[in-house]
């Protein structure tokens, strides 16, 4: 049955309270209750390959929720469990997960040699939601790191934005007229390349494709429901 | 003639340290798809970046390492030393790297062990055994031991080779004794390196010319060579001889990966060992092939001087490099940031508040502002603060825009405050994130949460309950806890994480996630053997303005206040009493060696060593360990000490022989804290294999400083060979005054122990070693008696050299468990301790400040 749960082990979420105590069981329960019965109803004890959630189900959800991918592996549905001034970590049953400013990828969790934090300049439009028209022609960013020697260290890059292209993408049956940016991030050693595609008007960024780090494949997120600090 | 070493004096064994609990179990966690893709192309990219650093866990942040343009590393040679075939280079390892060598050609056969001790100095200890060169009747081979070191003088630039100077077997019997200076010059990319050199000694039969160095002394004419007993550093003899040799090589990096071809034309000509018909050497050319399959392993092949085969392997680590470079622990929990207090009174102070970050035009003209009163103050923090009046025209409004204007005029400025001429307050803003934080700061100081929780019981001990059920999730223990309406006064016990600010940050999240929001001070108090031995403050709100921001780590560093844990008593903390007694147990196994014996140069046992205590109070326990031998042959051991000395080690084959099982430790052991930076220790029993009595020890050590004083005297008597409860007739009183010193310079520790030694000689022992952030250490030892060298016996003195592996350096999971060694060229009787297993200072060493801060970059994972 462990196995079986596997694809909602991903979905393990919880949620802030107003006494500042973390509700997991409740919400772990409620997925459990609600949405799992309907997925694992007719699954074979080894588990065949998981079946993706619909937006029915994830609009059961009750909190905000991002899809979480590397690659071409299946999406992972996770939840915000913090908001630290704009940072919200999302972490799954297992205690692995990413942090979040707007939308850029500032923290992994969990992954083994993890990125620990990013310095981004105060007009970063992918941390902060910037509308299109305002976006700067280049930012700088430093992604800070620490090696299990103890040793800190940290990774300089320079990154420019350039339009692709006008598109519709699909977010799990939703679909979203966005502009898809190329950011280039160079420094002397590297050079890496993430996908934003980014609401003109708002600059929301509803799907990301972002490098964290050079242990780690670039990890694709996707917005199913936006967080609101409110 | 004893040429071995005690089974006390080197062990391979896995050992937890701490409390002596079970270490934590391997969990591993489950995982998703997504994660498992992530943890696999992880390890498969993680080599990339395992080149990474130079330095030792300083302070200073490094910039990114050159992951991808480091050359690969240099090899090495049959003596160890970074070099060509026998011929060393100019080249060196990298810092910190640790290499065991062993090579074989002709009959010869060496082993070394070598290490990169500072960045550009390589030492290496070499064990040979020499085929058909014996001079000991009856015994066909010739056993050696010897030390090298060398240092590089000028690293390679784009003009310049570098260069470097060496010594060979300079402390020894002198067989291999040579020295030299030596460049290397890369070229196409590193792909070729071109190597030469002069030498002395042992480099000088080839190739020679006649010494510059006789005309600067008469001295550098004379060199007498090999054969003395060993243990003498020989400084009147480098660099002399009538003759100077040359040597050089090529290596090319062929576009196999890890394949290097080797040519090289050696200046020595193996003059002894030919005329002894144990070589014959043809040509002084080698001819080789040196392949690399794995970064740690390396094998070469080789045809030499023209008639023999010679083949080497060499397995290598570096401290910087762990070999698991993922670590499967999960995530720490998120840090929960309290709600706004109802009751903030920032709006007198502050106004409303409004973030206007840099990177905005400046849309107002300073002097068209209208502002007056201008002043700019540094805060907390370093906070650049700017206060400004608006003119009486502008009314009520925020000019939020005349900011930046400030912002451009003064310089810098990370939050302003407008006034009304009236005295009201209009509003404050940030132009900065530091600017920001400083506001919450404030708002925080100026506002407080409800109190009441704390008058009622109930509340208290659910909070308490909660904290417990956080901890555990990371295996972490609440050795006590006292809770005051704004500060919370923890205790707790890490048996799991190698890191101390990882256990400390972890209870930080753990006590954001349960302390009521009144409680803004979060006092850490690290417990270890039952000793509270630190104390970490923690302000709250910072802690709240730091997490998951980028520099975290060093600002939580900042902001926290190190400081000595007082002595606690034992009804004084809620908690702690009702944890008495406690039991510990753990099995282990040990794998005890005795090396250098020429009867049989190594010999092992595989034995288990079963441990129990009971802890009736805080540091009031008793204590025992027995050990007994599953298999092996240490038992074989047949040498008779020859020792002039009072036979306090020599005779520990007696002890293997006969102690099965033997009982390594019996004892009543109390310590405690005197005062907030005083320990102090009192055992009394059977304190180790070969010696029971009485020990007390006191030591000073202040979290704050980076040296301390301890004390020891011991009255003991030497136990029966069956190492159960007797005794033998020899007793001593010994005692020792310490000094420890953690220098600043990578990572180096020193110890200096003088005194009285068990055989009642009289000296000191010097301790060197290197530790490393991540629990790695090396170094050595060596100990001055009174006891005249040819009355010590060979070796001359006593000295060693050790070697302590974390577990969790090779495991992608958490732990304090290590391997740990001690290597002993001798076993003698003079300048040897007692071995006490709870000595205080290793108890302490890992938690003053200077290590804190050395891993406090771990503290928010």
């Amino acid at each position: 049955m462990i196995r079986r749960l596997a694809p909602l082990a991903l979905l393990a979420m919880a949620a802030c309270s107003n006494d500042g105590t973390v509700t997991s069981e409740l919400v772990a329960g409620f997925l459990l209750d609600e949405i799992a019965p309907g997925i694992l109803a007719d699954a074979p004890e080894e588990a065949a390959p998981a079946r993706e959630l619909t937006r029915a189900e994830l609009d059961q959800i009750p909190f905000a929720t991002i899809a979480l991918s590397v690659e071409d592996s299946p999406r992972a549905f996770v939840v915000p469990l913090a908001d630290n001034g704009g940072y919200l970590t999302y972490m799954d049953a297992t205690r692995r997960g990413i942090v979040m400013q707007g939308g850029a990828i500032t923290g992994t969790l969990g992954l083994g040699i993890d990125l620990n934090g990013v310095r981004n300049a105060a007009n970063d439009p992918v941390a902060r939601p910037t509308p299109l028209a305002e976006w700067p022609g280049q930012v700088y960013r430093n992604y800070q790191y620490k090696l299990r020697d103890g040793k800190e260290y940290s990774i300089s890059l320079t990154c420019i934005f350039e339009r692709v292209a006008r598109e519709r993408i699909e977010i799990v049956e939703r679909r979203f007229e966005v502009v898809r940016i190329a950011e280039t991030c160079t420094n002397r050693a590297r050079q890496v390349v993430n996908q934003h595609w980014v609401a003109p008007e708002t600059g929301f960024i509803w799907k990301t494709t972002q490098w964290v780090s050079p242990q780690q494949p670039p990890l694709t997120v996707e917005i199913i429901r936006p967080y609101s600090p409110s | 003639m004893v040429a071995a070493t005690g089974e006390d004096a080197i062990s391979w064994g896995l050992r937890v340290r701490g409390s002596g609990y079970p270490s934590a179990d391997m969990r591993s966690a489950r995982q998703g798809t997504t994660w498992r893709r992530l943890k696999s192309a992880t390890i498969f990219l993680a080599a990339a970046l395992a080149l990474a650093t130079t330095g030792l866990g300083s302070d200073i942040r490094a910039e990114e390492p050159d992951a991808e343009i480091a050359p690969p590393r240099p090899t090495t040679n049959n003596y160890g030393i970074t070099g060509l075939i026998e011929m060393p280079s100019a080249e060196v390892q990298p810092d910190a790297q640790i290499t065991v060598t062993t090579s074989f050609f002709s009959g010869f056969l060496r082993n070394q062990i070598s290490a990169t001790i500072l960045p550009g100095v390589e030492a290496a200890f070499r064990y040979s055994a020499l085929g058909d060169l014996g001079t000991v009747p009856g015994q066909n081979t010739l056993f050696d031991r010897s030390f090298d070191i060398k240092v590089r003088l000028v690293e390679e630039s784009r003009n310049w080779p570098s260069i470097a100077i060496g010594l060979q077997d300079f402390l020894g019997t002198g067989i291999f004794a040579g020295e030299y200076i030596v460049a290397t010059k890369s070229f196409l990319d590193g792909d070729l390196k071109l190597t030469g050199g002069v030498g002395w000694g042992r480099f000088a039969s080839v190739g020679a010319f006649d010494n510059p160095l006789t005309e600067l002394s008469d001295r550098f004419n004379d060199r007498t060579g090999a054969g003395n007993t060993g243990g003498n550093v020989n400084f009147g003899e480098y660099f002399s001889g009538p003759n100077v040799g040359v040597f050089a090589g090529v290596q090319w990096r062929t576009p196999i990966e890890g394949l290097t071809v080797t040519a090289e034309y050696a200046s020595d000509d193996y003059d002894f060992e030919d005329a002894a018909g144990a070589v014959d050497v043809e040509v002084p050319i080698n001819l080789g092939l040196s392949y690399r399959p794995l970064d740690g392993v390396e094998v070469g092949a080789y045809y030499m001087y023209g008639s023999e085969f010679g083949v080497r392997v060499s397995l290598s680590a570096n401290p910087f490099k762990p070999l698991a470079l993922t670590d499967g622990e999960a995530a720490p929990q998120p840090l929960i940031e309290r709600p706004a207090p109802p009751n903030a009174r920032s709006p007198e102070i502050l106004g409303e508040v409004r973030e206007l970050f840099t990177g905005t035009a400046v849309t107002t003209d300073f002097t068209a502002a209208g502002l007056s009163d201008v002043s700019v103050e540094e805060r907390l923090g370093g906070v650049r603060w700017a206060e400004a009046t608006v003119a009486p025209s502008a009314g009520f409004e925020c000019p939020a825009n005349a900011a930046t204007a400030i912002d451009a005029e003064y310089g810098v400025v990370d939050a302003v405050t407008f006034r009304h001429p009236q005295g009201r307050v209009l509003c404050t803003v940030a132009l900065r994130p530091a600017g920001q934080q400083a506001i919450r700061l404030t708002q925080v100081a100026n506002s407080s949460h409800p109190t009441d929780w704390h008058g009622q019981e109930t509340l208290r001990q659910q909070v308490v309950e909660a904290l417990v059920a956080e901890l555990d999730a990371d295996e972490l223990g609440l050795f006590g806890i006292d809770l005051s309406p704004t500060r919370a006064e923890v205790y707790i016990e890490n048996t799991k994480f190698r890191s101390t600010p990882r256990a400390i940050g972890r209870t930080a999240r753990a006590l954001s996630r349960t302390m009521p929001p009144s409680v803004e001070t979060f006092e850490i108090i690290v417990v270890e053997s039952s000793l509270p031995v630190v104390a970490v403050s923690l302000t709250r709100s910072e802690l709240e303005d730091q997490v998951n921001r980028p520099d975290a780590a060093r600002r939580a560093w900042l902001a926290a206040e190190v400081a000595d844990a007082r002595p606690i008593g034992l009804s004084e903390i809620p908690g702690v009493a009702e944890q008495y007694p406690r039991f510990t147990w753990g099995i282990s196994p040990a794998v005890p060696v005795n090396l250098f014996d020429p009867d049989q140069p190594a010999r092992f046992d595989l034995s288990v060593v079963a441990s129990a205590g009971i802890e009736f109070l805080p540091g009031l326990s008793i204590n025992g360990d027995i050990s007994q031998r599953i298999i092996g042959q240490l038992d074989d051991i047949e040498r008779d000490s020859d020792s002039v000395l009072p036979r306090v080690r020599s005779d520990f084959a007696e002890y293997l022989r006969e102690g099965e099982p033997a009982i390594t430790r019996l004892t009543g052991d109390y310590i405690t804290k005197l005062d907030d930076d005083i320990y102090g220790r009192f055992s009394v029993g059977l304190l180790e294999r070969m010696f029971g009595g009485v020990s007390a020890e006191v030591l000073w050590k202040p979290a704050n400083q980076s040296w301390g004083i301890g004390a020891e005297v011991n009255w003991t008597q030497q136990r029966d060979f069956d190492t159960l409860f007797s005794f033998q007739d020899y007793q001593v009183a010994t005692g020792h005054v310490s000094l420890y010193w953690d220098t600043p310079w990578y990572g180096i520790s020193t110890q200096i122990d003088a005194g009285r030694y068990l055989a009642r000689d009289l000296g000191a022992t010097l301790t060197v070693k290197r530790r490393f952030a991540n629990g790695w250490e090396f170094g050595g030892f060596a100990t001055f008696t009174n006891v005249p060298f040819n009355e010590f016996g060979e070796g001359s003195f006593d000295k060693g050299l050790f070697l302590t592996i974390p577990l969790n350096w090779a495991l992608p999971f958490e732990s304090r468990s290590e391997f740990s060694t001690v290597l002993r060229p001798l076993t003698r009787d003079g300048g040897q301790r007692l071995i006490v297993s709870n000595r205080l200072y290793p108890i302490v060493e890992d938690f003053d400040r200077q290590h804190l801060r050395a891993n406090w970059g771990s503290f928010w994972e």
